[in-house]
């Protein structure tokens, strides 16, 4: 798309997730649209529940039942560099074919938020890292655990050989994490999803944890999907950011833009609403006004609308806005930048707003 | 380990003791001993010109059994007797069979463990499988289908099971499913024709005995499973690429399964005291029915003998299903 990062290793056009419940529909993914480039990280930020990890989930369809992909496609190029028009629409494979499964693991590989839970209580961390490695690659069972040691010993920690024998629960949570990454890239992925893998671990791990996935990713050259709710991480990992509101993408751009011009009212509440070192002392945070309305009761038009400070009554609350480039790479869905058909609006029509 | 086992080997021996104590007591609580209702029985049946003598007589009768038996002294002495006895391997007579007890149950112990064992591999093989697919396929008709008939298993008696089972055999198929054994091999010596005649014999019983608890096992397999499959480490598993069937056996089911083997230890009395009355409607040579007839006739050391030996058998099984439960879960540590 943008010039100078090449062909997108990753293009999510339109995607939608739904799962049909008891109660009703769940549109937990309503119109995503982003890519991701070969080397490179992709933030992906929201408030809990906007469909942030269900996004990372569905491009390897592996969705919590009972919810499936239904609309939009997820366009994967294996070789991005030589030849972009090879491109694999992962939304069109079955979730348990042959074909999902070889990409999993081999090409995209997944660590999440709860590195206690995320190892089997009851394998050792070389069994299961072990059969990740031959379950995609030819090697023989001796060359696998070869290859485990040497992976543990790259993602920082000592004393792999004996490490590699033991459970999760015989190690600490950043030791468990770094296992987990591991295990991650042991089939040299082109794409690691890191679903908030620096939640649940104490500050100082946090910033090692971030340190090791920097420092693998110049090393292996694989992308980053960087899936967090801290504004924090995003500023310091990511090269392209998406920010999510209520299921759909509502700002997709280059990091730098999105931190210092903002489009979406959206993307500048959260901005104003966590601390910098430039606020002044005795200055408040500006929360976001309201709360996230209930998945089933969602309003109509634009989904931000009853907390939104630029709202315009009789256009924000009627169609729901498209999402659609602004300048350059930059996405926006706002009616302050395109009307319900996708044009633009003038200058003069936004100062009105 | 070795700490572990002593310790628990110790703890073992003592809850024996304990059990032994507090069934000897029980059984003494009605009113009235093995002497008083032999009497009695002598008296109804009319023999042995009981009835013609006079009540000095009967009294005199009575003591001079009592005296025989031991059946005159203090409880403890009686309870220390006994015990001293039985660590020596020595059971003593059952007085209602006129035989020595170790002669009376020995058969009917080895046949319930049996029976037991059968059960509890007909309640494993048939109720695990189905737990994992309900719970792999919930809410899919199978799965209600399978809940409807495992509810309906729950909650019929074992004993109407039996009935029922009986007379269908019976009446459409002119098969008798009585007892372990065919007329013909009843009370001869073993033979591999014989334990293939048991074999025959067994699954009938040990369809009736675990109908409840393969009911009961499925519920739980499938609600132990469900927890699994929501763990992240499955969503893991799944996320490398391995192929769905092959993943759930290897991590949420072989999860899953942990609290079952804790539950193999107290199977087997919940099988012996269960069964008593399905085994007398099926005249089985366990040793339910034998336990029924000697608290009927107050035989106290034939029934504390059965009682303590299915105490032994209960706390060998708990302790086999902790050791068991040590060494395939890695997350129990001894300490």
């Amino acid at each position: 798309m943008a010039a100078g990062r090449g062909t997108p290793l990753i293009s999510v056009t339109d995607l939608e997730v739904h799962f049909p419940t008891d109660e009703g529909l769940v549109r937990a993914v309503d119109g995503v649209s982003f890519d991701i480039f070969p080397g490179r990280t992709l933030g992906v930020v929201g408030e809990s529940g906007c469909g942030k990890s269900t996004v990372g989930r569905a491009i390897l369809q592996i969705l919590d039942r009972p919810g499936r992909i239904v609309n939009g496609s997820i366009e994967l190029r294996l070789d991005p560099e030589t030849d972009p028009d090879d491109a694999v629409d992962l939304a069109s494979l079955g979730p348990n074919s042959g074909p999902m499964r070889a990409v999993r693991w081999a090409d995209i590989s997944l660590i999440f938020q709860e590195p206690m839970t995320s190892f089997s209580p009851v394998h050792t961390i070389g069994n299961q890292m072990i059969e990740a490695i031959r379950s995609h690659r030819g090697y023989s069972k001796r060359e696998a655990r070869e290859w485990a040691v040497e992976l543990l010993s790259m993602v920082g920690i000592s004393n792999p050989r004996q490490r590699i024998d033991e459970f999760s629960h015989q190690l600490s949570g950043g030791i468990r994490q770094r296992a987990m990454i591991a295990m991650a890239i042991s089939c040299e992925p082109k794409l690691l999803i890191a679903d908030e893998p620096t939640t649940a671990l104490d500050v100082t791990t946090q910033a090692q944890i971030l340190d090791l996935l920097r420092e693998l990713q110049e090393s292996q050259g694989m992308a980053i999907m960087l899936i967090t709710h801290d504004l924090g991480v995003i500023a310091e990992m990511a090269d392209e950011v998406l920010v999510m509101y209520l299921g759909r993408g509502v700002e997709f751009g280059p990091s730098d833009d999105m931190f210092h011009n903002p489009k979406h009212p959206y993307t500048t509440s959260l901005l104003t609403s966590i601390p910098s070192i430039y606020t002044k002392r005795g200055e408040r945070m500006q929360p976001i006004a309201g709360s996230i309305p209930h998945p089933f009761n969602r309003p109509p038009g634009c989904t931000f609308n009853p907390r939104c400070p630029s709202f315009m009554p009789g256009v924000c609350d009627h169609d729901p806005p498209l999402f659609l480039p602004l300048e350059g790479p930059h996405l926006v869905r706002c009616f302050l930048y395109h009307d319900a058909q996708g044009n633009p609006v003038t200058a003069e029509a936004e100062n009105d707003g | 380990m070795l700490a572990f086992l002593i310790r628990r080997t110790v703890l073992a021996i003592f809850t024996i003791f304990s059990i032994s104590i507090f069934s000897f007591m029980i059984i003494q609580l009605p009113a009235g001993d093995y002497v008083d209702s032999y009497i009695l029985r002598q008296i109804e049946e009319g023999f042995g010109g009981v009835q013609r003598s006079s009540a000095e007589g009967l009294l005199e009768r009575k003591e001079a059994l009592r005296k025989l038996y031991g059946l005159d002294r203090p409880m403890y002495i009686q309870y220390f007797k006994w015990i001293g006895r039985v660590v020596q391997g020595r059971f003593g007579q059952a007085l209602e069979y006129r035989l020595p007890i170790w002669d009376v149950i020995k058969d009917r112990l080895f046949l319930t463990i049996i029976l037991a064992a059968a059960t509890i591999v007909f309640t494993w093989a048939l109720a695990i499988p189905i737990g994992i697919y309900t719970a792999v396929k919930q809410r899919s008709i199978a799965d209600y289908s399978f809940t409807f008939v495992g509810f309906l298993g729950l909650a019929t008696p074992d004993f109407l099971l039996a009935l029922i089972l009986m007379y269908m055999a019976f009446v459409y198929f002119n098969f008798s499913v009585g007892g372990l054994f065919s007329p013909e091999f009843q009370s001869v010596g073993w033979s591999l024709a014989r334990a293939w005649d048991l074999f025959v014999h067994l699954w009938i019983p040990a369809l009736i005995l675990g109908t409840s608890g393969t009911a009961g096992l499925i519920r739980v397999m499938r609600a132990n499973l469900l927890d699994e499959l929501r763990k992240p480490y499955v969503v893991t598993a799944r996320a490398k690429g391995l192929a769905e069937w092959r993943l759930i056996m290897k991590y949420p089911v072989r999860v899953a399964l942990n609290p079952l083997v804790s539950t193999i230890g107290y199977l087997l009395p919940y099988l012996i005291s269960g069964s008593i009355i399905v085994s007398v409607v099926l005249s089985l040579p366990t040793l339910g029915p034998v336990l029924l007839q000697s608290l009927f006739t107050q035989d106290l050391f034939l029934a504390s003998s059965i009682i303590l030996l299915l105490g032994v058998m209960t706390v060998v099984g708990t302790l086999l299903s902790d050791i068991l439960l040590v060494i395939i879960d890695p997350r129990i540590r001894i300490s």
